[in-house]
């Protein structure tokens, strides 16, 4: 049902059913989200969103599997992130076995994940959130007006493809990692013709930043805990502890000490709550809690922009995304700069039996696998916790007070382009879904 | 630069696109260049830019169609009222995009091979005879476009 429609129950009930039956018809798209709201004597009586996820049933998928079918397999959970699934799968099964993987190897995988956050980061920026606040429906009215700032998207975009597609083989599902590594390292001819396009466009970087920091987006403060991997020493992408700006620093491993999933009737997707309550994670908690591991060239931009850190402000996320495609390019440079071709590009697997957690930072935030496999290397159990998921119990939190906040007695068609700017502010999974919200208002 | 670019998946019908483009490959000038793609969206437009002739072929459910392929305008193309998703464009959505941005390739062409009865798990033999005439025709286009150079294979 479309805004402005005045539903009554059986509406609703059929509501429910639409979003039901829409589900089998969203196969080239992530999923999709249905916000319910009602308000009764203007106050908010009802707010739900809906996801229906589909990633929740690949886990009973890889019980059988054999641990190098586990990658191949995790990279079809998400058509945007599958290098996050691999990397955060490839650490835990690592862990289960004991392996230490190889300093090149974790440099390589660091580069893999700036590929990902940058053709990630560039689409969810350009394509998706900016309409919002330069007031167009659609990146396609956008572009008319800002084609130069669509043109960079695109490019920045494309580059985090090929940086992808360097170590991946390709760009979408790739399938260059492997448990103990890669299948195959690039040549130093692939390095340097890579390394020219991640230097030009350092500057394509920068404006955005500037650009970003110049949209001027809604000044809007509330209270959440943030939560992201950190590293020793670095900006954390593919390996850290797990903090939050509430005191938490734990190992991996300690994940569900802290962390535990309920399912709520409105969602086939499950909500996560840290020692009982909604948290954030993504861009935003990433920079809050990472500022002082942010590369130098970074920080110093972030400086110039003016714009200060940490936040409460969840309109500043764009922001924040922004700055990590200036992140994963100054990565990716210092990175291959230091390029050597290793002996192997991987290490050879001795299966044994046991458990294995891992961590990473996708795009989206905290993606977080356990692995218990067999001693042949078979999986028998599997567990995997996306931040969408993460995320949700977060989003509806911020929904009913960034709603009340905006006023409940708006049109039906504002409160829906608000909400819709709230749940884009966390890039989730259902993204391409909350384009196209379905709204269910009923007044009483 | 004339590109063919055919759009499609593995599954059933939908292979349409595809198959135009496996059945081009021994029949064009190599100065033509073959693609096979997924799914219309970003990408697309990173593969259409530069482009001076462009050549796009889908499958097109028309159970009405008695003509085996049929070639629409720029401005037919209509995928309904599909969202703007994160995975990508709809490719109405993803031509209006490249003509805002400059992108769009002066010469532009638009075919759908024509399936009558979706099938899901395999080709029919109707789409596939159906994809095949397409081919026919465009080797028959391309190999008569002055603008195509012809060198030796």
């Amino acid at each position: 049902m479309k805004s402005g429609d005045k539903a009554i129950d059986e509406d609703s009930t059929m509501t429910e059913r639409s979003v039901s039956i829409h589900v089998p018809a969203m196969t080239r798209v992530e999923g999709e989200g249905a916000l319910r709201l009602r308000i009764e004597n203007g106050r908010i009586e009802e707010l739900a969103l809906d996801i229906f996820e589909p990633p929740r049933y690949f886990e009973k998928f890889l019980e059988g599997r054999r641990y190098h079918e586990v990658l191949d397999t995790v990279a079809r959970i998400c058509g945007i992130c599958p290098i996050a699934y691999q990397m955060s799968a490839a650490q835990a099964v690592e862990n289960a076995f004991g392996i230490q993987t190889t300093d090149w190897t974790r440099d390589m995988r660091r580069v893999f994940y700036c590929g990902e956050w940058l053709q990630s980061h560039a689409l969810h920026v350009h394509l998706l959130a900016a309409p919002d606040f330069l007031g167009f429906d659609s990146v396609v009215g956008m572009a008319a007006e800002y084609p130069d700032a669509v043109r960079r998207g695109l490019r920045l975009q494309g580059l985090g493809n090929s940086l992808i597609s360097l170590l991946g083989g390709r760009s979408v599902h790739p399938v260059g990692a492997c448990v103990g590594g890669f299948f195959r390292a690039p040549t130093q001819v692939e390095v340097d013709g890579i390394l020219a396009e991640l230097h030009a466009a350092l500057p394509d970087a920068v404006e955005l930043v500037e650009w970003a920091a110049a949209l001027g987006v809604p000044d809007d403060p509330q209270g959440f805990t943030s939560v992201s991997l950190r590293h020793t020493d670095d900006y954390p992408m593919a390996e850290g502890r797990i903090v939050s700006d509430a005191g938490l620093d734990i190992t991996v491993d300690d994940y569900e000490k802290h962390f535990a999933e309920e399912h709520r009737q409105q969602s086939t997707a499950l909500f996560s709550l840290l020692d009982g309550q909604p948290y954030l994670v993504g861009p935003l908690a990433r920079l809050n809690l990472n500022l002082d591991r942010l590369p130098d060239a970074s920080h110093r931009l972030l400086t110039a922009s003016g714009i200060r850190f940490p936040s409460n402000n969840m309109f500043l996320s764009l922001f924040a995304r922004t700055l990590e495609i200036h992140v994963a390019i100054v990565e990716a440079i210092r990175l291959l700069e230091a390029y050597q071709q290793p002996r192997s590009p991987y290490q050879e697997v001795e299966t044994r039996e046991g458990v294995g957690c891992g961590a990473t930072e996708a795009p989206r935030g905290l993606l977080w696998h356990r692995y218990t496999l067999d001693n042949d290397g078979i999986v028998r159990a599997a567990r995997i916790v996306p931040p969408t998921s993460q995320n949700q119990a977060r989003i509806e939190q911020d929904l009913h007070r960034s709603l009340a906040a905006f006023g409940i007695d708006q049109q039906d068609d504002d409160l829906r382009l608000r909400a819709e700017t709230v749940i884009r502010n966390y890039d989730p999974c259902i993204s391409c879904a909350t384009h196209f919200l379905h709204l269910d208002v009923r007044r009483t | 630069m004339i590109r063919v670019i055919g759009i499609g998946s593995p599954f059933g019908d939908d292979q349409a696109g595809w198959l135009v483009i496996r059945r081009l490959q021994d029949g064009v000038p190599s100065t033509v260049n073959l693609l096979t793609l997924d799914q219309p969206g970003a990408t697309l437009i990173n593969w259409i830019s530069g482009v001076d002739h462009l050549i796009l072929v889908d499958a097109l459910l028309c159970p009405q169609c008695r003509e085996p392929f049929r070639e629409v305008g720029v401005d037919e193309v209509d995928q309904g009222d599909r969202m703007l998703s994160s995975h990508g464009l709809n490719l109405s959505q993803t031509l209006q995009l490249a003509a805002s941005l400059g992108y769009l390739p002066h010469r532009i062409e638009i075919y759908g091979v024509v399936v009558t009865e979706p099938k899901r798990e395999s080709l029919s033999d109707t789409t596939a005879a159906h994809a095949d005439a397409l081919a026919a025709h465009l080797r028959k286009e391309l190999s008569n476009d002055r603008n195509v150079c012809v060198t030796s294979k």
